[in-house]
């Protein structure tokens, strides 16, 4: 690796590390395997750096990466996941007895992983459903289908907080 | 601002990102970007080893094809008349070895009354094989004195080592007997090799033993009643100075790899994590390698090493009184005799068929010149 990668990665690592990370975290739910999908992005990002236009939108190109990453790094494991989020959730509690914040999370968690990725990727990572259907490998469409079934769980889950957040 | 995309990134945001994420992230990139982490050093080492180990048993291997070539060669001419009487000899060389130690025998006849055959497992232990010559090379000295590398006022690190030649009347007995002799004393027996001088019987053979350092004398005093003791070599070699010396380099080298672990912590970019994990490697390899001579050493204080060869009288196993040998040779002159009947018939085979068209194309001759 020669000295211009070197910084060009230590840039992109002083700006879009942290941001990789809540968005590997939220799609990973475990802090080990966040931190397992922010190397492997940068690592991935440090192999294709040198064959990236100069042109390209980094930002969006590095949480592209992530999201591939992390739902790859996801799939293999969601069902053991799963059971260790249910078995961590503290039982069942009426959503206006706790936290806005606690009922986003448990929501969150309700949601298939494929769903959550793309919730993530759209709302925090901030990718159009071109970008989104591209790191993911899937049509424009299904991403379209995907974040429409998502929103629809959501508020069927969050509307209380919703409305309370409103 | 969608509801939703609110929720999401407040969520995110309240993500609790750990203060090391950065410097895992950055470590991570410059273990991808150095090839010549110790890791991969270890693989490249580990490569080359097997490279050189596919080349050593490659010329193993073709120096054994050409001695089974030449050997089928040799065999196969003069045998060739009757295959049985080939098959009986080769039978005959393979079969009065010991059978624990079989693979490795060979019938070469050497300076001492018999030629050493290394088994494979003689040839799997380089360092043992370096001692011996080491040891014969050695002058004989008392069993405990000051070497070269004593130091004065710290305790002696002696490694011992014993070489000895015993005359046995029995070889067999004689070497179940000797085999058993080091794990008296809480040893083992670390290689051994037999040899036979007339092809039929094995009448000499060497082992290594490691016994503990303090039952060396035991060891060698039951060794020395197996027969006639001809040969005797003690050595002993100080090694204390050498780990005085290894201690004082792994104290600095781990010093050094305390500052460096400190100086990685706190690397604020990629280049520079790549170097100072360059330094990190070495000082680490440096390290083990420290580690690995220092407890050789220690085994070798701990455990000493004892070369026993034992070889029968000469005169017990006349060639001349030897039945197996008066057998052996009547069925080599059988079989050259079976030879030569064999190569008569065969010309006679090709010469009768010629004989019979040149005769006939003479009657044809002579009809048409009437």
């Amino acid at each position: 690796m020669d000295s211009t990668t070197s910084s060009l990665l230590d840039s992109w690592i002083e700006e879009h590390s942290e941001a990789v990370y809540r968005a590997a975290w939220l799609i990973s739910r475990d802090h080990h395997r966040a931190q397992d999908i922010s190397q492997e992005t940068f690592i991935k990002a440090a192999r294709a750096a040198s064959s990236l236009p100069a042109t390209a939108n980094v930002r969006a190109w590095l949480y592209r990466i992530a999201t591939n990453t992390a739902l790859n790094a996801h799939r293999s494991k969601t069902r053991e996941l799963r059971a260790v989020s249910r078995l961590d959730r503290p039982g069942e509690v009426a959503p206006s007895d706790v936290e806005t914040r606690e009922v986003v999370r448990t929501a969150l968690d309700e949601l298939p992983e494929h769903l959550r990725a793309v919730v993530v990727a759209k709302y925090w990572m901030q990718l159009s459903e071109k970008q989104i259907a591209e790191a993911v490998g899937i049509k424009v469409g299904t991403v379209k289908s995907r974040l429409h079934a998502a929103r629809q769980m959501l508020a069927d889950e969050l509307s209380p907080a919703m409305e309370g957040g409103a | 601002m969608d509801e939703l995309e609110r929720l999401v990134i407040e969520e995110a945001e309240s993500v609790e990102v750990p203060s090391d994420v950065k410097a895992q992230i950055r470590s991570a990139v410059a273990d991808v970007a150095t090839p010549t982490t110790e890791f991969g050093r270890r693989r490249a080492a580990r490569d080359a080893g097997f490279r050189r180990g596919q080349t050593t048993r490659f010329a193993a291997l073709s120096a054994a094809a050409v001695i089974v070539a030449a050997a089928l060669f040799g065999v196969g001419s003069f045998f060739t008349p009757d295959p049985e009487t080939g098959s009986e000899v080769a039978t005959d060389l393979a079969g009065p070895v010991a059978p624990e130690f079989a693979a490795g025998t060979t019938s070469s006849k050497g300076a001492d009354g018999g030629g050493l055959a290394l088994t494979d497992e003689a040839m799997g232990a380089p360092e043992a094989a370096d001692s011996l010559q080491s040891r014969q090379s050695m002058p004989v000295e008392p069993p405990i004195g000051g070497g070269s590398g004593s130091v004065p006022g710290v305790p002696a690190q002696v490694i011992r080592t014993a070489d000895i030649g015993v005359e046995v009347s029995d070889f067999d007995d004689a070497w179940a007997e000797a085999a058993a002799i080091p794990k008296r004393f809480g040893g083992f027996v670390e290689s051994s090799t037999v040899s036979s001088v007339t092809g039929e019987r094995t009448s000499s053979g060497t082992l290594t033993a490691r016994v503990p350092a303090d039952r060396l004398d035991d060891a060698i005093a039951d060794f020395s009643e197996l027969g006639e003791v001809r040969r005797q070599n003690t050595s002993t070699v100080d090694v204390a100075g050498e780990l005085i010396d290894i201690d004082a380099r792994l104290r600095s080298a781990r010093t050094e790899e305390e500052a460096l672990n400190g100086l990685l912590a706190r690397a604020s970019g990629i280049d520079d994590v790549l170097r100072v994990r360059e330094q990190l490697n070495m000082i680490r390899y440096e390290i083990e390698s420290l580690e690995g001579r220092k407890a050789a050493l220690g085994n070798q204080v701990q455990y000493s090493t004892v070369s026993v060869s034992l070889f029968e009288d000469e005169s017990s196993i006349d060639p001349d009184t030897d039945p197996g040998n008066f057998d052996q040779a009547l069925k080599r002159a059988m079989s050259v005799a079976l030879t030569v009947v064999y190569g008569a018939l065969m010309v006679l085979a090709v010469l009768i068929p010629l004989a019979l068209i040149a005769g006939a194309i003479w009657l044809i001759v002579r009809l048409f010149r009437r």
